[in-house]
């Protein structure tokens, strides 16, 4: 054994410039692949692995008779008037919860600091436990506060920090357009990396606070998210945005998102059957006119849609391309290496040396080339992933969130596992002809000349 | 009969060559695919601004306080904004310049509901605006105080009369040049305007940019407020100012309370924005190609070399029979050149099956040029032709004599 690992060194002393481009060779591709494929891992991760599934966006179809076919996904939101249906019939599920996005100025009631814009969304109580959302101080609205519309919010950690220095706010006030509003809770939404609660999944920023949104709607709160509505009332949806709550609330225009989150399988089976009837009755009064009208889409599903970045996937296509390319070059550089020392490899043969020896002797060099290769490229990874983060920051004038965008591009050590154990494989294929050739020399075949 | 002698040594080291080849068609297929995408960023990014962007600032504030007098808000804002050392005028606007926005306007050639409607930036300005956007007019005359509309929304019905217009505008509107005088109408409810000065062509509207009508602007002497919470101003400054004057503008601004101010920038960096996207995704990919054409000069070099010394004796042999050394660099710039054109060939095939699969599933907009691919491939076979002339040359070097050194 000692002789042999002798030899591989003696072997890897020889042409080391030789090495020394493998090495740099095999590491750029390893590189670049394990940067792209990291990046790609990082943003197809779904919110709430454990319970993505049992998760779904509910959607009703309410568009015209004659509308295009359109994805699952897409389909609109859901109008005041069947949330409230839908809420009141009081299915059996772990949580449901409505959402809608606005924005507004908040400042603290000394008005010392200067005032924020913030985004957030009206919703229900029911959201924090969808999401699961860990509060630093106090806790999610009551019941009671939202049934009765009072002034609470939940603001993030990053609002807090700023406008109390991080300190513990709750029961302070925060006035919101210059109405006060109580802090009930801190929380920290940056556990989650994509704002999925708007089905828009986005990685550049999150939702800033949340408010009740039965005060939202009393308080006209602008709807910032999309108010979708039929042909007939198109030509309102611009005052639904900011005026006529009470128009909004029983017009057919959809601006929620709903949730359902549900224990198993009977219980969604259950809310859909029951909704798919209701929404029939709906279709008979004259408020649908699809085919299919209720569209369930999981967390999962939704990703696929939304959770796609064409560039990130076409800038791993083209890394797998130039891994391929650094294979092959290796493989070149392997046959000039081998093919150099073939009148030493003929000595040893005629001086007793078997064929397994000498497959071993390179099969061992290669390996620890590759090795070395690998180690070097994913040094070489780490510094590419903190250069893709900063394309990403300049790409989006630096107006995203830092905190949420630097999880994309957090190394993954299974990913890690998996592209260097794709490298050695590769990289051993690449070595196997040049390793057959020269394996393959007769005894002393090339000492003629020398 | 060279390239004969040529093919069958070729023939001979197969697995060199196969590798060689290889190389070039992956390498083509990413660099071609690279410049498809780069080239159709590049395209657009090349249009002359014509703007004076370190001179025009961006201001975009929203008041939140709804019992502010907002006619008192943008008279004191002004008188603010000018009072400001450097600051030479200041307006009020809806749209910013080349600005993150939401205003999707347009405008008709006739009350028609089916005539054809064009897009652009449309900017309500007071009678400073033109000036500070640093338009020149070209035709027609300049905006006059009789021109400008003021007022509360709900108090002044009447919409301002005359506008200017840029050229390429009038173009579109009055294909037969009649423009200065006529009337054209702006957005979706047809609001009657008459064109009465034309200014030369100034990329202003970001919508208009996407909508690749770049210099479609229409100037609108007209403010108009309360329909929103959104005040937004532009303030032409003196050249060559630092980013000072950013945090100076906002201070100022924040003298009033109950507003909040989304952002003061220079032009210049709302037209940095316009391009972030696809141009940063363009020039990574070009980044990656740059790596992969290195590597595959890089792995020619070596394999060239290695060739080299395998074939001493033969080159010895050569030369020994008199071929001079250009023949030598000659013969291997020959080889190479073959294998050079097999791997093209291949490649092109292959970066066009890449870009099928790249717009057909990933929808990246990058349409295949020809005369790109043959820049390309010439560009390759160069850097390839460099590559053999180092190892060429060393073997044009090689000593006639080698060849004895064996018959001893």
């Amino acid at each position: 054994m000692n002789e042999l690992l002798k030899q591989v060194l003696h072997s890897l002393k020889h042409k080391k410039n030789l090495n020394i481009l493998m090495v740099i060779t095999i590491a750029i591709g390893i590189a670049l692949m394990t940067t792209m494929m990291t990046i790609s891992l990082q943003q197809q991760k779904v919110p709430l692995p454990h319970k993505s599934k049992n998760v779904q966006l509910v959607m009703l179809d309410n568009r015209a008779a004659d509308a295009l076919e359109q994805e699952a996904s897409r389909m609109p939101r859901t109008t005041y008037k069947d949330v409230e249906n839908i809420f009141n019939a009081q299915l059996p599920v772990k949580s449901l919860v409505r959402l809608w996005e606005t924005q507004f100025i908040a400042e603290p009631e000394n008005l010392l600091a200067r005032p924020m814009s913030l985004s957030a969304s009206a919703t229900n109580n029911q959201l924090f436990n969808l999401m699961e959302m860990p509060f630093i101080y106090g806790e999610p609205w009551s019941k009671a506060a939202q049934t009765a519309s009072q002034a609470v919010i939940v603001i993030d950690k990053t609002v807090n920090d700023e406008l109390f220095g991080g300190a513990n706010s709750v029961g302070k006030r925060l006035l919101v357009n210059k109405k006060p509003l109580t802090i009930v809770g801190v929380m920290d939404i940056s556990v989650h990396t994509r704002r999925f609660q708007n089905r828009y999944f986005s990685t550049r920023s999150n939702d800033q606070a949340f408010i009740p949104y039965t005060y939202a709607l009393d308080n006209n709160f602008r709807r910032r998210g999309q108010v979708f509505c039929p042909e007939s009332q198109r030509a309102l949806s611009g005052t639904y945005r900011t005026q006529n709550v009470a128009g909004l609330k029983t017009s057919e225009c959809g601006f929620e998102n709903l949730w359902a989150e549900f224990e198993n399988d009977e219980q969604s089976d259950e809310f859909f059957t029951w909704l798919t009837a209701y929404s029939q009755k709906q279709k008979e009064v004259g408020r649908f006119f699809q085919e299919k009208i209720v569209y369930g889409q999981t967390i999962n599903q939704l990703m696929t849609v939304y959770g796609n970045d064409t560039w990130v996937q076409t800038l791993t296509m083209m890394s797998y391309l130039l891994f391929a390319v650094c294979i092959i070059n290796t493989s070149g550089i392997m046959l000039a290496k081998f093919q150099s020392k073939s009148k030493l490899v003929s000595l040893y043969r005629a001086l007793g040396a078997t064929k397994a020896y000498i497959v071993k002797i390179h099969l061992i060099e290669v390996l620890f080339i590759s090795l070395i290769g690998i180690l070097v490229g994913l040094l070489f990874s780490k510094f590419g992933l903190e250069i893709m983060f900063h394309i990403r920051r300049y790409q989006s004038d630096y107006l995203s969130d830092p905190v949420q965008l630097r999880a994309i591009y957090a190394i993954d050590w299974l990913l890690i596992a998996k592209t260097a154990t794709i490298t050695i494989f590769s990289v051993i294929i690449a070595g196997l002809y040049p390793i057959w050739r020269i394996s393959n020399l007769a005894p002393a075949s090339q000492l003629r000349g020398a | 009969m060279e390239i004969l002698h040529i093919l069958k040594i070729l023939k001979r080291s197969k697995a060199i060559a196969l590798l060689i080849i290889l190389q070039i068609a992956i390498t083509l297929a990413i660099v071609s695919n690279s410049v498809f995408i780069t080239a159709n960023v590049l395209d657009n990014w090349l249009i002359e601004a014509n703007l004076d962007e370190h001179e025009i600032i961006n201001i975009w504030t929203t008041v939140y306080d709804e019992n502010l007098d907002k006619r008192q808000l943008i008279e004191d804002d002004l008188k603010r904004l000018t009072a400001i050392p450097g600051v030479n005028l200041a307006t009020p606007t809806i749209e910013n310049v080349l600005e993150r926005n939401r205003y999707y306007n347009q405008v008709f050639d006739s009350v028609d509901e089916k005539a054809a409607a064009h897009e652009l930036g449309l900017f309500d300005t007071n009678l400073d605006g033109p000036e500070i956007l640093g338009i020149e007019i070209s035709s027609g005359r300049a905006l006059e105080p009789l021109d400008l509309i003021q007022g509360h929304y709900l108090d002044v019905q009447q919409t301002a009369p005359n506008v200017l217009v840029s050229e390429d505008m009038a173009k579109s509107l009055f294909p037969d040049g009649n423009a200065l005088g006529s009337t054209f109408y702006i957005t979706s409810e047809r609001v009657p305007a008459k064109i009465v000065g034309i200014y030369k062509n100034i990329m202003l509207g970001e919508m208009a940019v996407y909508g690749q009508v770049e210099y479609h602007s229409v100037i609108r002497p007209q403010v108009k407020y309360g329909q929103n919470a959104l005040f937004n101003y532009m303030v032409r400054i003196d050249p060559n100012m630092g980013d000072e004057i950013l945090q100076k503008i906002e201070d100022v601004l924040y003298e009033q309370p109950g507003r909040y101010v989304s952002s003061v920038e220079f032009a210049a960096r709302a037209k940095k924005r316009l391009w972030d996207g696809r141009s940063s995704f363009a020039f990574t990919m070009l980044g990656i190609s740059f790596i992969g054409l290195c590597i595959t000069a890089m792995g020619i070099v070596g394999l060239v070399t290695f060739s080299v010394s395998l074939r001493k004796k033969e080159i010895g042999t050569k030369r020994a029979l008199g071929a001079t050394k250009g023949q030598i660099i000659r013969y291997f710039l020959i080889e190479n050149s073959i294998l050079a054109f097999m791997g093209m060939t291949l490649g092109v095939v292959l970066s066009l099956y890449l870009n099928l699969l790249l717009v057909d599933r990933f929808n990246i907009s990058g349409l295949i040029k020809l005369d790109y691919c043959i820049y390309i491939a010439c560009f390759i076979w160069s850097i390839c032709l460099m590559a053999v002339y180092f190892p060429a040359r060393k073997a044009a070097n090689i000593a006639p004599a080698i060849i004895t050194r064996g018959l001893a």
